[in-house]
């Protein structure tokens, strides 16, 4: 397998983590969002987990990349907190918050940050690997 | 980009082909060399392939890369919705096989000139 093909699995990581960073962002920005785009009351925004799947990637089985093939709603119910003046509260008095957790929220940002890094550190050792092998052919 | 334009634009390797008259060259050239090229060259090799062929597709391989590269470079700098890193990983492939070819191509004018230099 060509340098490349550990590039391009690195580059595959890199963009998973991009889309996991994504989903935590989205899941902490709506930590307290009371509606859906739809805009309908009582139905807060849920939260979001992304699915990853190796996939083969340049000749070799041995050798796979990583890709998101869905992003999915984890079934937790909502958080319910009496509140009744809030616009969203319902007959009881109880607003529906969103499901997230931001404790973990934030461990799993954390955690796509620092997988992110260490694709690049895989992408900058293969390359260093590849001008090594330039270096051999010089005199 | 217009440096990456320019050398996209060369065609092949025809100005090198000029070399494969000289019978002489071209079989030191293989004898030398061929059987690490072939290696590296995705391994569609026919038997009968000169070394100047591999080279030409490695040449062409590597056009294709450059223009991938100048192609997502420029959809980067339009706001398309290119990763920072997709564009950097693509760059960086494109400078190692210009890097790799222009180490060949020193090699081959290095192995000319050790001929022509040759006392009669």
């Amino acid at each position: 397998m060509s340098v490349f093909d550990t590039i391009r699995i690195a580059a595959s990581g890199l963009t998973a983590e991009r889309l996991r960073m994504d989903v935590a962002a989205s899941n902490l920005a709506n930590a307290q969002s009371t509606r859906t785009q739809s805009g309908q009351a009582g139905q807060p925004y849920q939260e979001e987990a992304v699915v990853f799947e190796a996939q083969q990637m340049g000749p070799m089985a041995a050798a796979q990349g990583v890709s998101a093939i869905a992003i999915v709603e984890p079934p937790k119910p909502n958080i319910r907190t009496y509140d009744p003046t809030n616009p969203d509260a319902d007959a009881n008095g109880f607003v529906n918050y969103p499901n997230v957790d931001v404790a973990s929220e934030m461990t799993d940002m954390m955690g796509a940050a620092r997988s992110y890094q260490v694709n690049a550190t895989v992408a900058q050792a293969a390359k260093q690997q590849a001008l090594d092998a330039i270096d051999l052919g010089k005199a | 980009m217009n440096a990456i334009g320019a050398i996209s634009s060369v065609p092949g390797i025809s100005g090198v082909s000029g070399l494969g008259s000289t019978s002489a060259i071209t079989g030191a050239s293989t004898a030398n060399g061929a059987g690490a090229v072939d290696g590296t060259s995705s391994g569609t090799q026919a038997p009968g392939d000169s070394f100047l062929n591999s080279l030409s597709d490695a040449f062409g391989q590597l056009n294709d890369q450059l223009t991938a590269a100048d192609a997502s470079m420029s959809s980067f700098a339009a706001g398309g919705s290119a990763d920072v890193h997709t564009v950097m990983l693509q760059m960086e492939e494109a400078s190692l096989s210009l890097k790799t070819a222009s180490d060949v191509r020193d090699k081959l004018v290095e192995a000319y000139q050790d001929i022509m230099r040759t006392q009669i």
